[in-house]
């Protein structure tokens, strides 16, 4: 098992069949989750991890792809595919598809726990509602996805201080958004 | 990155919702799995990566994108296998079009080779150049040529041999007499002069003539 993430890629570029699958188990799962928060369409979703991956093994099969942050390469395919699919604008489905936080019959929610999911709520909505789609995809990659602000700005094909700005704007307005359940506290 | 305590409790928020649902589906990713190492194995074996990558990604089903790889692989065998009858049944139908062809360009090619060697020429010995053009100096020297042509074309040891014989045969030709162009029409038709020693003689050979057989005789 490969598990070393230099000699994982440097495997894969040479089509190494172990090495190639690590990958699909190891980002998978995570490119599903990033695309899901993007398009709101599970459907959509497992296409686009599916083409995702197929972009990968061709660009491999012809010498190219990734030489170091494979991560951020494929994030930022992944990206390029939700633009592609012009599915980015439609904003129908809420991201409670992402959040859903409801596990019923488990536990009885205590009085700061339901305080919790109305703010996190509210903070869904906002990320629908209130934020620019730059916004938006900066915030999911910043805090949801741990991307860095270099790897961001890499995924959005934008200037680091340009990512800063928008990341700022982006949180300020959240702030705003919430600022009646903050203050509620 | 530092932010400020109401941005940091935002931030907070937004972490929490990172550990939130949204997995993968078991059933979903199980499928995407298979087919995806499916495309690993076509691309180890070089089978139709372009192609079969592409119509993978859209299918996203893992049989039908094994399908898809077979049928092109028998399609792509079946017109080979055409492609190669069809050339066989050409070549067997056309078999003495393409063998007079290359013939013809083995012929040429033959000809080719031959003309480097007239430059061979140019080294003979000189003796032998001169014993070649020995005999059209011969030739030329006959005073009773019967071919006297009309155009007056003869070198000027001709025409003073044939002086003191056949002068008019020289002069077939009148001059221009100021009428450098158009000569058509002015040159005057032969008249036929009565043979007296020889009326049946033979003079058509020229050889005959050459020989010193000269009775007089001229033709016009």
């Amino acid at each position: 098992m490969i598990k070393d993430g230099v000699a994982l890629l440097k495997a894969a570029q040479k089509l190494d069949e172990e090495a190639l699958t690590a990958i699909f188990d190891e980002f998978a799962p995570a490119i599903y989750k990033y695309t899901l928060r993007l398009c709101h369409d599970p459907i959509i979703a497992d296409n686009i991890v599916g083409d995702v991956f197929a972009q990968l093994l061709e660009q491999f099969a012809a010498g190219k792809g990734p030489r170091t942050n494979l991560r951020s390469y494929l994030y930022q395919t992944a990206y390029h595919l939700v633009v592609d699919r012009s599915r980015y604008n439609q904003h129908t489905a809420p991201l409670e598809v992402a959040v859903n936080m409801h596990e019923k019959g488990q536990f009885v929610p205590t009085q700061t726990q339901i305080e919790e999911r109305v703010l996190m709520e509210g903070l869904v909505t906002a990320m629908n509602s209130e934020l620019t789609e730059d916004q938006r995809h900066v915030i999911i990659l910043r805090f949801l996805e741990d991307f860095s602000l270099k790897e961001t700005a890499e995924i959005v094909g934008k200037d680091v201080n340009n990512i800063k700005v928008i990341q700022n704007r982006g949180i300020a307005k959240l702030r705003k958004a919430l600022g009646l359940q903050m203050e509620d506290e | 990155m530092e932010f400020n305590p109401e941005d940091k409790k935002v931030v907070d928020l937004l972490s929490k919702l990172k550990n939130s649902n949204g997995t993968y589906p078991s059933d979903i990713l199980a499928a995407r799995r298979q087919a995806y190492l499916k495309q690993v194995a076509n691309v180890g074996l070089g089978i139709g990566v372009g192609t079969g990558l592409k119509n993978a990604a859209k299918t996203g089903n893992g049989a039908g994108t094994v399908t898809t790889t077979i049928t092109s692989k028998i399609l792509e065998t079946a017109l080979i296998a055409a492609i190669a009858v069809e050339a066989g049944s050409a070549a067997y139908l056309y078999r003495d079009k393409i063998a007079d062809l290359i013939k013809t360009y083995t012929h040429s090619s033959n000809v080719q080779e031959v003309t480097p060697s007239s430059d061979n020429g140019s080294s003979l010995v000189p003796g032998l150049i001169e014993t070649l053009e020995s005999p059209s100096a011969t030739i030329t020297t006959p005073s009773n040529t019967p071919s006297a042509t009309p155009s007056g074309t003869h070198g000027p040891e001709l025409a003073g041999a044939n002086n003191g014989t056949d002068s008019s045969s020289v002069n077939a030709t009148p001059k221009p007499g100021g009428n450098n162009g158009n000569q058509y029409g002015l040159t005057p038709k032969p008249v036929r002069t009565k043979d007296n020693n020889n009326p049946g003689g033979n003079n058509n050979g020229g050889g005959n003539n050459n020989g010193g057989n000269g009775n007089g005789n001229k033709k016009p």
